[in-house]
């Protein structure tokens, strides 16, 4: 059965049925926290990792949310965070440039037990690995998700005509990239 | 149609359906709840306490060990280096063959010892 946002608030916030609701939330919400952090981390294990990290946030500061946001740019802000933050840690712990944790990520689109896509998608991934990291994010999120600028920008709390611009220059380096493979 | 032609063309990006991401993910991955313990960090986390922990006793044990049996050697050494310095053997006292007599004069003087004590 399919609960609307609304619905599965109520449902979490009661007493009596908050397991379920919580049930019914990761249920809407597992697939689409998933592609968000795969797309930025790439590795299946890791993406695993950070999706629990993700409802356990959720779990732990549900009775906190005021609703001034939506519960899915509330959601979608949690996991931009943990990918953003696990990146981060990737790079602070090997000590090494940013550039050696994109071309790490790029032998992994290139490993087929990783990514199975066809030279198509392969190429446009490793395009967007060349891209800074919140570009790829806003790429990701108005190219792969479909979603509005104004979601967005609650989610990444950047105003809208930043975000227009930040996906124009990345889908410009994009096709620059793709012409010059 | 050339396929890097296409990849270049301005119109590529929306001609690429978002549905084909490429991304390989297990197999009924989806069909469980996200919403778990975190199995891999906990047994990783419980592996490194328990080897932690007993190495370290493990360790402890072993320099207790050590400094006793060294402690004891020692001890034993230093006894015997004591006590024997300067001692002969003596030959005769050695041959000497225990009678009855002997004996009982042995037992008499500690008894006499004992009492007076």
């Amino acid at each position: 059965m399919n609960y609307s946002d609304e619905e599965i608030l109520k449902l979490v916030l009661s007493e009596e049925t908050r397991s379920y609701g919580f049930n019914m939330l990761t249920r809407a919400y597992q697939k689409k926290v998933y592609w968000v952090i795969r797309r930025m981390v790439v590795v299946h294990a890791d993406t695993d990792d950070l999706v629990q990290e993700v409802f356990m946030k959720v779990w732990k500061s549900l009775h906190d949310f005021n609703g001034e946001s939506k519960l899915y740019t509330w959601i979608y802000r949690i996991a931009v965070n943990e990918a953003l933050t696990h990146l981060r840690k990737k790079k602070r712990r090997f000590f090494i440039p940013i550039g050696d944790v994109e071309s790490e990520l790029v032998s992994h689109i290139a490993d087929a037990s990783c990514f199975d896509g066809d030279d198509v998608e392969r190429k446009l991934q490793k395009a967007l690995l060349t891209l800074p990291e919140k570009q790829r994010l806003v790429f990701n999120l108005k190219y792969f998700e479909e979603m509005k600028y104004k979601d967005i920008s609650e989610v990444l709390n950047v105003s809208e005509g930043g975000l227009k611009a930040q996906y124009h220059h990345a889908v410009k380096k994009i096709k620059k990239e793709l012409a010059l493979d | 149609m050339d396929k890097d032609k296409d990849i270049a063309s301005s119109d590529f990006l929306k001609s690429f359906k978002p549905e084909n991401k490429g991304f390989k993910v297990p197999e009924k991955y989806f069909e469980e709840l996200p919403f778990k313990v975190n199995a891999g960090k906990e047994v990783k986390k419980a592996k490194t306490v328990y080897w932690l922990w007993t190495g370290s006793v493990l360790a402890v044990c072993s320099l207790v060990l050590v400094l006793f049996l060294f402690d004891r050697g020692e001890e034993q050494v230093s006894y015997y280096s004591e006590t024997m310095v300067g001692e002969e053997y003596n030959q005769e006292y050695l041959d000497h063959e225990i009678s009855e007599e002997d004996l009982i004069d042995f037992m008499i003087t500690n008894e006499e010892e004992l009492i007076s004590n």
